[in-house]
């Protein structure tokens, strides 16, 4: 079992803050996960980083046992991070990504129609159409909004992620997909939405499948995933 | 209703309210939606950004659920920004020695 740590009673109440807010977000977005409650302070080794590097990561060196990351690699050509990654591991080492998805209905472009997955079912050209007609606002930041994700290079589902890893020299060995019931971004979101009588996945699969044949219902439900590559 | 028509021919009604619904939410920051909670430069503070916490939490769950929570030697976040997760780890006894790239000079 993971070893938790005493808190200080002085601290007792912004600590129940804190967690109120921690137990709120995880039941919103991590359903099911308990949190390791009472590790706030007091931990038995320090806390200090051996180095806190200031660079882009893809000029990052070195070898490593354990490389995680938090919703960072959106940011990243999938064939250009991937291939560091597996530079930074030690052979049979870890790699651990909590990763953002394309495919939820308001994904972290934040682009919103006036119907949910609009970037998931739009082409870019469409999109544009739509913004010029609709929302002129956002035509200016659209392309950057809509390449956000890889640098707009890939919109990958699970099965594309697991397939650029081991092409990259990277083993798929376990992941867990976060469908959460609510979600910071919108208000409506599945499993809810797919309740409402104006709401048809047919549809939203219908318009996806011209962009991208293998989307499949499980990724309409997926806000993010969790995954560990080993260092094959 | 309004509706839009893809370049593919099909036609997609608009739902009444869900662009309303929806908009306000686009670039909110979590932190902004849960009032109250600070963000201050010690990782470690009883005000370490909830999330962070929630991530860590997750994590090692995830990684104790299919057997591959170990001890480490080395460890590096990747764009860890205020390397929380990364010092949890290592204060926590999971790894010896920690690394964290801060984000705001990697992209």
């Amino acid at each position: 079992m993971i070893r938790g740590v005493e808190v200080h009673t002085g601290e007792k109440a912004e600590l129940v803050r804190t967690a109120i807010h921690a137990q709120k977000y995880a039941a919103d977005h991590f359903p099911g996960t308990p949190l390791l409650t009472g590790m706030v302070k007091d931990f038995p080794g320090s806390s200090a980083l051996d180095a806190n590097l200031h660079m882009n990561v893809l000029d990052a060196q070195g070898t490593y046992d354990f490389v995680m990351t938090v919703s960072c690699l959106d940011f990243f050509d999938l064939n250009e991070i991937l291939p560091k990654v597996r530079s930074l591991l030690n052979p049979f080492g870890l790699f651990y990504g909590q990763l953002g998805y394309w495919w939820f209905p308001v994904n972290a472009t934040g682009i919103v129609a006036h119907f949910p997955y609009a970037a998931q079912r739009l082409s870019l050209d469409d999109l544009g159409r739509y913004c010029t007609q609709y929302q002129p606002e956002f035509l200016p930041s659209l392309k950057q909004r809509y390449n956000y994700h890889h640098q707009g290079k890939h919109h990958p589902t699970l099965t594309d992620w697991f397939a650029l890893a081991r092409k990259h020299g990277l083993k798929p060995i376990a992941f867990e997909r976060v469908m959460p019931k609510a979600h910071q971004r919108i208000r409506d979101c599945p499993p809810a939405m797919f309740k409402q009588p104006w709401f048809d996945h047919g549809e939203v699969l219908r318009d996806i499948h011209h962009l991208k044949l293998d989307v499949t219902v499980e990724d309409l439900f997926t806000g993010g995933f969790r995954v560990v590559f080993m260092a094959a | 209703m309004d509706s839009f028509t893809t370049e593919f021919g099909h036609t997609i009604p608009f739902v009444p309210n869900y662009f309303e619904r929806n908009r306000a939410y686009g670039d909110v920051a979590v932190e902004e939606l849960h009032p109250g909670l600070t963000v201050e430069s010690n990782p470690l503070s009883p005000h370490f950004p909830a999330k962070d916490w929630v991530s860590f939490s997750a994590m090692m769950y995830f990684l104790q659920r299919h057997d591959l929570l170990k001890r480490w030697e080395t460890g590096i976040d990747l764009g860890g920004a205020e390397s929380t997760c990364i010092r949890l780890l290592k204060a926590t006894g999971w790894i010896k020695h920690a690394t964290n790239i801060s984000p705001a000079l990697s992209i």
